[in-house]
């Protein structure tokens, strides 16, 4: 279980990071450590702690997916210099959507 | 920068539209499974996640042949590669306890249906198949294949995967108004 998950894990920061980092263009090195924190601490929630209280797949993709990006959304605004929402919510979406396509490319 | 935004916006768009979907309404513990070509995906939730603490079991409708999966997980999902034709009814060696609260059945199994031809088909790396199981199966006195059916309907849910892209996009797309808007003062 663990190297499936943390194949996942990898794809989606490979895919998550260089998203974030080209969308806040200079100050790349600090956003991409920003996403490689909040991507890490919502993929983890979002595959070992909400399995516990959704019933159903479409709960899973669905609570997960959509809170991942709005978390994400709201660290890279918080941490962008000067606050940036509107391309926090363009690096979280993009960035977050291209991983979510990826996954259901290649995991199916 | 605007032109890789257009290219990835409408590779998202069609991906809304290829996304696979699939529905299971039951509360409480339940078996989700889905089937593509030889691969079934069993996922439990509520309980169950991979690898679980009980065996996961393949029963052939037809033949009653029963094999004991070993856990091969794709996150907390178990896989079920290379599997022949056939009808098949999965479930755990020890069943989920009746969640009488639940709004739906508490399952004793989940079926699924392979009709591709399996024969050329090859585990993935990782993956220890399957081995007889020579024990009775759980729900072998169940005539309808629920542990309990508390029997007070439940909510439809449905496929997530559209409704991921298109709240995304909408985020992406109020994201660039707001930029537009903001570069035009």
């Amino acid at each position: 279980m663990m190297t499936g998950y943390l194949t996942a894990l990898v794809i989606t920061l490979a895919i998550e990071i260089p998203i974030v980092a080209l969308v806040f263009k200079g100050q790349r090195a600090r956003m991409a450590l920003c996403c490689l924190v909040a991507t890490t601490a919502t993929h983890l929630a979002m595959h070992f702690l909400l399995p516990r209280v959704v019933s159903s797949y479409q709960q899973f993709i669905l609570v997960g997916e959509l809170m991942a990006t709005i978390i994400e959304a709201l660290v890279y605004a918080l941490s962008s210099r000067p606050r940036d929402w509107s391309r926090a919510m363009l690096a979280s979406a993009l960035a977050n959507t291209t991983s979510y396509a990826a996954g259901l490319i290649l995991i199916g | 920068m605007k032109a890789y935004y257009l290219i990835e916006m409408g590779f998202v768009a069609l991906m809304a539209y290829a996304a696979p979907s699939s529905a299971n309404c039951a509360m409480g513990p339940t078996y989700d499974i889905n089937v593509r070509d030889n691969t079934v995906m069993i996922c439990a939730y509520g309980e169950g996640m991979c690898p679980y603490t009980s065996a996961l079991l393949r029963q052939n409708v037809k033949t009653g042949e029963t094999v004991e999966l070993h856990a091969f997980c794709a996150e907390i999902c178990y896989l079920d590669e290379c599997v022949p034709p056939g009808t098949y009814r999965y479930g755990f060696a020890q069943p989920f306890d009746c969640h009488p609260g639940a709004c739906g059945p508490t399952e004793f199994y989940g079926e699924a249906e392979v009709d591709q031809d399996s024969t050329s088909c090859e585990l993935s790396e990782g993956n220890q198949g399957t081995v007889a199981y020579e024990l009775d199966v759980p729900w072998k006195d169940s005539s309808d294949g629920l542990v309990c059916d508390p029997g007070t309907g439940c909510v439809h849910a449905g496929s997530g995967a559209p409704t991921v892209f298109f709240f995304n996009i909408g985020i992406m797309i109020l994201a660039c108004c707001l930029r537009a808007r903001r570069h035009r003062r």
